[in-house]
C-alpha cells in the first residue's frame, strides 16, 4: 500500500469484492459510468437515453480501509503526508467535497470478475477431486460464488491518473489500471420528495416477478397505475399479441407501505425498467416512489452479510395527456 | 356465442406449460380445440410434415371445465359441437411460463389459474383471458388475441402399423442424450433383434457438395429394455431428430411410456403416450427411404439402392400388411453399383450378410444389395382419433415425383386465404425446413411420394359424409393440389 504517497487521493481496501461486484453489476447495462468519491463512499452513476439514471452507492462500510483525501480542500495535508486513515476519521468526515471522473464500467466489472471467475474455477476443480467428474458440474452453484474471496485495493491518484485495482488472492496478485475520463456532469433526474404521489415499499422479488411476467410478451411500454381503491397497484403492458397485467392488492404482507392519496397512472419505457431487473432479483426490498410529475424512483435495498447497500433508479415518464398535472 | 371456461391447479398449469414448450417446437401457432369432454392443444408444422396434439380430459385434468357451444364458427360433427382457434405460441408461453415451482422467498406462488374464452360477436376482438390467482392477493391477467381457424389433423390408423415399440420415457431420455444438437435426422431400425437408433445429417455446405456434419451417432440397444418391441428387421424409419427430442422431453415430463407405431418408410409414424388425463399423439412423416439418401448410405456403408419408381393404384385393397421383396430394376442396380465404386470400392465385399456386432457401423451394414425390402402398401385407410367415424378415414395414394422433397402429412383441402399464406410460407421455407429428404444428389431414381389426405378438415366433413364420395373426389383433388405446389417437377400418375 502506498497510502502515504502524497499523490494518493483515494485509497481503499476491501475483502467484499463479491458485494461490490454484484452492486456494480446492477447498473452494468451501460458501458460508461461516472464515479463520484466522497468521504462517505463511492457513487457510480450511469444513464440511458437521458430519461433514466441509475446510481450504485458503495458505502465506505463495504471497505475494510477507506481513505479519501480531497485535493481541493486539503492541499496541505497531501504535502504533509499524514496517514490517510487518520485524515478521513478526524478531519474529513464533515466536508462535502467529492472527486469525480468517468470510467469504463464494463472494464471495471471485467477486472473485478477476473477475480471471481478465477476463484470459482478453483472451486470447481476441488469438486472434481472429490470423485466427481468436472464435466458434470457445468453450472457453478450459487453458494460457491458467494464465498468470500481475497482482497482488492482501489487507488486513485487524482485527475489524469488511472484507477488502479490490485487484486490479491492466495499469494497471487493481479493489478489493473483503468483509464479514467473527464467527468461529464449529468443533471440528476429530480424527484420532488415533498410532493410524492405514491410511495410503496414491497419485496423486490415480487416486483421482479411482475416484470418477468410482463416481459414474456416483450412489450414496449409499462403502465404503472396506483389507486387508493382496488386495484391498488397494477403494472400492465399491451402488445400486438394481447395485454398483460399484474395487480397487487393492498395486503400488509404484500405491500409493506402503501401511501397513495389519489389515483395516478404513468407510462414508462419497458426496456429501461428492465435495466433494473438485476437489482430486483438480488434486492430484498424496493421502495417505489413517484412524484406528481410522474418521475419514478426505484430504490433497492441489497443486503450482503448484514451490510446494506442501495441502488437507485430514476425514470422519466412518457408524456401523457391524460395525466393530472 | 360459445364460451369455454376452465380452472387449473398450479401443477396442471405447469403441465400446460410443458405441453406448450413441446408443441411450440413444431409451430409458431398453437391450436385449441374445445369439446364437451376434452380440450386439445395441437400444432402442425409449416411444412405439414409433423403434427402434435395433447388432449386433456375435462374431468381428470381440470378442476372445473365448462364448455357451452354457440352457433357461430363452430363445427358440428358426430361428437357434438366444438370450438377451434389458434394463438401465438409465444403469447401462450408468456402466460403459461415456467414459474409454478419457483417459490423462493415466498414469491407469489400460483394458487389457481382460470382460463376463459369468450367468442362474443358483439365485441370486436377475440380474447383468451388467463387469470392467475396468486398468494397474497396478487392477480396476473393475460388477455391474448386469438384467431378462429379450422383445424387440420392427420389421421393415423394404428391397426395398419406393423411395427410398434414401447419404452419408458426415462430410458428414452437417457438415450437421446447421445444425439448432438446439430444432427438433423433420426433413424430407427431393428437389426438382428437389436434396436438401433442413428442420428445423421443431410445438410450440405452452401455451394459445395460437402457434408456440414459428416457424423453419425448410432446406439444399438437390447430390446429387453423396451416394454414392447415388435419391429421387422431392416426397416429404416427416419424422422427429424429435433421433433423426436421435443417429444421425448415432453413424455419425460409426464413420465409416461412412449409407444411408437409405424409401417414403412415414407409413411407417417406416430408416437403416443398418456398420463393422468393427458393424452399425447404426435404424427410425423418419415423420410421416404433412408437408404436412398446417399449421405446416409455412404457413411454407414450400407449399399444404397434407389427405390424404383412406381405408380400406386389409388385405393386398392388393403395390402398394407403384405410385404414384397422385389428384385430391383437393372438401371437402379447399376446406379447403386456406381455409387459404391465412387464411395467405398474396397469395402463392398465386407458388407455382405448380417454382422452381429454391437458397434455402430456394422449394425447397419447388414443391409445388403441382394436384399431389397420394398414393401408395397399403396393404400391405407388410416384413422387417428378413435371416435372418428369410418367415413373420415384418409386415403393414401402415391404420386411419382421427379425429385425428393419435403412432403406433408396431407395436403390442405381448404381453398381459403390461409392456403395461399401456407403456400407462400412453404415456398419460403423451402430451404429451411427441418425435414430434408435427399440433398445428396440422388436425382435419378426417386422414392415415390405418398400423401395422406386430411379428411378431418371441417369443410370436408360438412360437405361429404360418405366414404364413397371421398374416394372419388380425393385423388383428383390431391393430384391437382400437388401439381399446384410442385408444378415444375410433378408427373401426374396416380389414380
Amino acid at each position: 500500500m502506498d497510502e502515504n504517497n502524497p499523490l494518493v487521493v483515494f485509497a481503499a481496501k476491501t475483502s467484499s469484492v463479491r458485494q461490490i461486484l454484484s452492486l456494480l453489476k446492477c447498473i452494468g447495462f451501460i458501458p460508461k459510468a461516472q464515479v463520484q468519491i466522497s468521504s462517505e463512499g463511492v457513487r457510480v452513476t450511469v444513464e440511458d437515453s437521458r430519461v433514466m439514471q441509475a446510481h450504485a452507492f458503495l458505502d465506505k462500510n463495504l471497505f475494510s480501509e477507506y481513505s479519501f483525501n480531497s485535493p481541493k480542500r486539503n492541499p496541505l495535508l497531501n504535502l504533509a503526508g499524514h496517514d490517510a486513515e487518520d485524515i478521513e476519521v478526524d478531519d474529513e468526515e464533515d466536508l462535502d467535497s467529492t472527486i469525480s471522473f468517468g470510467i469504463s464500467l464494463s472494464a471495471l466489472l471485467e477486472c473485478l470478475q477476473i477475480f471471481g471467475a478465477d476463484s470459482s474455477f478453483r472451486e470447481r476443480e476441488r469438486w472434481g477431486q472429490g470423485g466427481f467428474s468436472t464435466m458434470e458440474h457445468g453450472g457453478i452453484p450459487e453458494n460457491q460464488l458467494a464465498k468470500p474471496t481475497g482482497t482488492c485495493d482501489f487507488i486513485y491518484r487524482g485527475e489524469g491518473h488511472t484507477l488502479d485495482l490490485i487484486l490479491e488472492e492466495h499469494e497471487v496478485s493481479t493489478s489493473c489500471q483503468l483509464t479514467t475520463y473527464e467527468f461529464e456532469p449529468q443533471g440528476e433526474i429530480p424527484l420532488a420528495r415533498d410532493s410524492l404521489a405514491q410511495k410503496i415499499i414491497m419485496k423486490a422479488d415480487w416486483l421482479y416477478d411482475a416484470i418477468q411476467e410482463l416481459d414474456g410478451s416483450s412489450p414496449d411500454r409499462l403502465t404503472m397505475a396506483v389507486s387508493p381503491r382496488h386495484p391498488f397497484f397494477s403494472l400492465s403492458s399491451a402488445g400486438p399479441m394481447g395485454s398483460t397485467s399484474v395487480e397487487f392488492s393492498n395486503d400488509r404482507s404484500l405491500l409493506e407501505t402503501f401511501q397513495v392519496p389519489v389515483a395516478v397512472q404513468n407510462t414508462y419505457k419497458f426496456g429501461l425498467i428492465k435495466h433494473a431487473a438485476r437489482a430486483m432479483a438480488i434486492a430484498t426490498k424496493v421502495s417505489i416512489r413517484g412524484d406528481n410529475l410522474g418521475v419514478l424512483s426505484l430504490q433497492f435495498m441489497i443486503d450482503h452479510d448484514g451490510k446494506t447497500s442501495f441502488v437507485d433508479f430514476r425514470y422519466m415518464p412518457f408524456e401523457n395527456e391524460d395525466s393530472d398535472d | 356465442m360459445s364460451t369455454l371456461y376452465f380452472v387449473l391447479t398450479a401443477s396442471a398449469a405447469q403441465r400446460i406449460h410443458d405441453s406448450l414448450v413441446c408443441l411450440s417446437k413444431f409451430s409458431e401457432y398453437i391450436c385449441f380445440e374445445a369439446r364437451r369432454n376434452r380440450l386439445t392443444l395441437s400444432a402442425l408444422n409449416s411444412t405439414k410434415s409433423a403434427y402434435g396434439a395433447v388432449t386433456h380430459s375435462s374431468t381428470r385434468f381440470f378442476e372445473e371445465y365448462r364448455f357451452v357451444a354457440g352457433d357461430r364458427g363452430v363445427g358440428v360433427d358426430s361428437e357434438g359441437s366444438r370450438f377451434t382457434c389458434r394463438l401465438y405460441s409465444k403469447a401462450l408461453l408468456a402466460a403459461f411460463r415456467h414459474r409454478y415451482t419457483d417459490t423462493k422467498n415466498g414469491r407469489t406462488a400460483i394458487e389457481k389459474c382460470e382460463v376463459s374464452f369468450e367468442d362474443d360477436p358483439s365485441r370486436p376482438e377475440c380474447r383468451l383471458l388467463v387469470k392467475l390467482i396468486c398468494r397474497h392477493g396478487v392477480l396476473k391477467t393475460y388477455k391474448l388475441t386469438y384467431e378462429e381457424v379450422d383445424l387440420m389433423a392427420p389421421v393415423f390408423d394404428r391397426d395398419l402399423a406393423r411395427n410398434r415399440w414401447t419404452i419408458s420415457s426415462r430410458l428414452m431420455t437417457e438415450y437421446m442424450v447421445h444425439f448432438g444438437p446439430k444432427a438433423e435426422q433420426f433413424d430407427i431400425s431393428s437389426d438382428n433383434g437389436r434396436a438401433s437408433f442413428t442420428s445423421f445429417t443431410e445438410k450440405v455446405m452452401e455451394g459445395r457438395e460437402i457434408l456440414k456434419m459428416a457424423m453419425h451417432t448410432n446406439i444399438a440397444l437390447d430390446t429387453s429394455d423396451f416394454e414392447l418391441w415388435d419391429v421387422e428387421d431392416k426397416i429404416h424409419i427416419a424422422v427429424s431428430l429435433k421433433d423426436i427430442k421435443a417429444i421425448v422431453t415432453h413424455a419425460g415430463s409426464l413420465n409416461a411410456p412412449i409407444s411408437t407405431f409405424y409401417s414403412d418408410p415414407g409413411r407417417p409414424l406416430q408416437l403416443a403416450y398418456e398420463h393422468d388425463g393427458v393424452k399425447c399423439e404426435f404424427t410425423l412423416m418419415t423420410m421416404a427411404d433412408v437408404r436412398a439418401s446417399q449421405t446416409f448410405a455412404a457413411i454407414t456403408r450400407v449399399e444404397s439402392r434407389p427405390v424404383a419408381e412406381r405408380v400406386a393404384r389409388g385405393n386398392s385393397a388393403f395390402t398394407a400388411s403384405i410385404r414384397r421383396r422385389e428384385p430391383s430394376r437393372p438401371q437402379s442396380q447399376s446406379q447403386s453399383q456406381s455409387q459404391i465404386q465412387q464411395g467405398l470400392p474396397d469395402d463392398e465385399p465386407l458388407f455382405r450378410g448380417p454382422t452381429p456386432s454391437l458397434s455402430s457401423i456394422p449394425t447397419l451394414s447388414s443391409l445388403t444389395s441382394s436384399l431389397q425390402v420394398r414393401p408395397n402398401a399403396p393404400a391405407q385407410p388410416t384413422q387417428m382419433r378413435p371416435p372418428s367415424p369410418p367415413s373420415l378415414q384418409a386415403s393414401l395414394s402415391q404420386i411419382p415425383a421427379s425429385r425428393p422433397m419435403t412432403q406433408g402429412l396431407f395436403l390442405p383441402l381448404d381453398s381459403d386465404d390461409d392456403s395461399d399464406d401456407d403456400l407462400a410460407k412453404r415456398l419460403d421455407d423451402w430451404d429451411e425446413t427441418s425435414l430434408r429428404w435427399d440433398s445428396g444428389g440422388n436425382r435419378g431414381a426417386m422414392p415415390s411420394i405418398s400423401v395422406v389426405r386430411d379428411q378431418v378438415a371441417p369443410q370436408m366433413r360438412d360437405q361429404s359424409e360418405s366414404e364413397g364420395e371421398d374416394e372419388v373426389v380425393g385423388p383428383t383433388q390431391q393430384v391437382s393440389q400437388v401439381c399446384l405446389f410442385f408444378s415444375e417437377f410433378c408427373v401426374v400418375g396416380s389414380g
